[in-house]
């Protein structure tokens, strides 16, 4: 994830938001610790076995729970749209993946 | 305390807290709701009080576009020109004379003259009758519900006429892509209600992302008013029989308006107009967008709907919409473009140019290889009244040949990009479009070669016969507006002096 993380923090918009901000639920507290305690069960199982995929990937719970910070930040911006693409679809920046040294990855190392 | 005792309390307070932390969420934030919009409202200003972002920006569709950001398709600019097809392609007033679309066809202006197009041109585009409304007001449903199959036929000013006087020149409204209930999308218009269960969708269970193309077409398809036998209207409907979503193509419409007996009733009647340079009763193509976009063009393989184009987002104030002011990507610096390619505006514009004018070369040599076709079968029918015998096998070939030529190029006239929407697809449809007129040209040469009459090798045209003195205004040939081979070679093949403008 090291990777990850430093296209994070090379980049712009998203600098101040913390990896929890987005990648765990943040509707309500109990949801926030049910799932921070699961994913980080799996994340320490993961660790310690060195089973994590290379490039890292999102699970669609995963998708779910971003798409889902995404709109509760922005929910004014886009309380007039209906849309059911995922938001970095289109802003492809935010995946933290087109800066820092990630960026130079080609398809083949991905 | 007994142990039992302590686990219920310690139960009932652990649930106290989690209900305590579920409350606390915050509210979901949702815009104003200014009213409610009643079911069936057509008025758009009644929707544009609880959408007045959206209905702001639909209003600017009146708005002429900056000039001069489009090489082929100025129609909309703000200069108020109105660019005459015939002009611009002089071949198509051959092809065309005969009917409506060979007297008056102009550039399209936009979304909010739809109708006021219709009340302005020449009345002899409007002989389909009532029917013609289909697609230009939302309120063609309402009369086509109320008159039933009368109203396909009826005169177009009656037809007209029944429309609320306020609402009389008013063009695609809301309600024609919208659910006044939710802001979604949906279908609204009766013959795509009907046509694109042809493909094997149901409108119903369409997704939005496919909704932002198929609500686009239920108007920018090709369609057929099939006509009773003394030529009145009874219908609509779009010739998609035997296709499948996402290939919609050329050979199966033609299959279709050639009468298919698999797809069309044969009591409905042949053709709807006759072609005066040859005679042929025949069908006619309009606005293909739909069909030729979704044919496996580079886009809509990538995802890209109609309304990412040509109505992306845009802010205003903090609400993100999709932008109403329904245009082409050109007119507004290829802001469009710019959400996934990262080139300049520039390299971009060029991009498109560089297609249109390739496509633009073969609309040429496709059109007047056609048209060329043409003037041989009126020869060839003078030959036949002078008592010449005409081999009927070759004859027979050329006429299929013509016909398929025709209506390629028919078809890639009609449609509003000048190829850009697909250009490798307008590239196969004018190639196999050229094919076929040279050798229905080269069939007839040989026939009337035969029969003994001389052919000169550049056939003369004519044009100017076609071009001016049109319809009741009349209508003349406008020479500033004629476009040019972008790459100079059509002389070689008809001649200045042949063309006869």
């Amino acid at each position: 994830m090291e990777s990850r993380y430093e296209a994070w923090f090379h980049g712009g918009a998203h600098r101040r938001t913390k990896c929890v901000d987005c990648h765990l639920p943040n509707d309500t507290l109990a949801r926030h610790m049910v799932w921070k305690s699961i994913d980080g069960l799996w994340d320490m199982a993961a660790f310690h076995t060195g089973r994590v995929s290379d490039p890292i990937t999102l699970s669609s719970h995963g998708a779910r729970v971003v798409q889902e910070n995404c709109q509760r930040c922005h929910a004014e911006t886009v309380a007039r749209v209906n849309e059911d693409r995922q938001c970095w679809t289109c802003h492809r920046r935010v995946s933290h993946k087109q800066v820092g040294a990630i960026a130079t990855w080609t398809p083949a190392t991905e | 305390m007994k142990p039992q005792k302590f686990f219920v309390v310690m139960a009932m307070v652990v649930m106290g807290v989690v209900l305590l932390l579920s409350g606390c969420s915050p509210p979901k934030s949702e815009p104003v709701k200014t009213g409610t919009i009643p079911d069936g409202e057509i008025d758009p200003a009644k929707w544009g009080q609880v959408y007045p972002l959206e209905y702001d920006q639909w209003k600017k569709t009146a708005d002429g576009k900056p000039v001069g950001k489009s090489k082929y398709k100025k129609g909309f600019d703000a200069d108020k020109v109105i660019y005459d097809k015939l002009s611009e392609f002089p071949y198509l007033a051959l092809l065309y004379h005969g009917w409506g679309f060979g007297i008056e066809y102009n550039e399209a202006r936009g979304h909010h003259y739809m109708v006021i197009d219709q009340l302005e041109i020449d009345p002899s585009r409007l002989g389909a009758g009532g029917v013609c409304l289909s697609c230009k007001t939302p309120y063609a449903a309402v009369l086509e519900k109320e008159l039933g199959p009368e109203y396909f036929k009826m005169k177009y000013a009656d037809a007209h006429a029944k429309i609320p006087k306020e609402f009389q020149t008013l063009g695609v409204a809301c309600i024609e892509c919208h659910d006044n209930k939710t802001m979604g999308l949906r279908l609204y218009h009766p013959a795509a209600l009907e046509s694109f269960k042809f493909i094997g969708q149901d409108p119903a269970k369409m997704s939005r992302q496919e909704l932002r193309s198929a609500t686009c077409g239920q108007c920018h398809v090709t369609y057929i008013i099939p006509r009773d036998k003394d030529m009145k209207s009874m219908g609509l409907f779009f010739p998609w029989q035997g296709s499948k979503p996402g290939d919609i193509s050329m050979e199966n419409i033609i299959k279709v308006i050639k009468k298919d007996p698999n797809f069309y009733k044969s009591e409905w009647g042949t053709g709807e107009w006759v072609q005066k340079v040859t005679g042929f009763k025949v069908a006619f193509i309009r606005h293909p967008e739909y069909e030729f976009y979704t044919r496996n063009s580079t886009h809509w393989n990538a995802g890209v709907a109609c309304a990412d184009c040509h109505m992306p987002y845009i802010k205003v104030g903090a609400n993100k919409i999709s932008d109403h002011d329904v245009t082409s990507p050109l007119k507004t610096d290829m802001k469009a473009c710019q959400q996934c390619h990262t080139e300049s505006p520039e390299w971009l514009k060029n991009q498109v140019t560089v297609i249109q004018d390739r496509t633009v070369s073969l609309m040429f040599r496709s059109g007047y290889a056609t048209a060329v076709a043409a003037k041989l079968f009126e020869m060839a029918h003078q030959a036949q009244k002078d008592g010449k015998q005409i081999d009927q096998k070759l004859y027979d070939q050329a006429k299929d040949l013509y016909l398929e030529a025709l209506y390629r190029v028919i078809y890639i006239n009609a449609e509003n990009s000048v190829g850009f929407h697909n250009p490798s697809e307008a590239g196969r449809i004018l190639g196999d479009a050229l094919a076929m007129a040279g050798k229905s040209e080269a069939l007839l040469r040989q026939a009337l070669t035969k029969a003994g009459v001389e052919v000169p090798a550049n056939v003369n045209l004519e044009l100017a016969k076609y071009l001016n003195k049109r319809g009741v205004k009349p209508l003349n040939f406008k020479s500033e507006q004629e476009l040019q081979d972008p790459f100079g070679l059509q002389e070689m093949l008809t001649p200045a002096a042949s063309l006869g403008k």
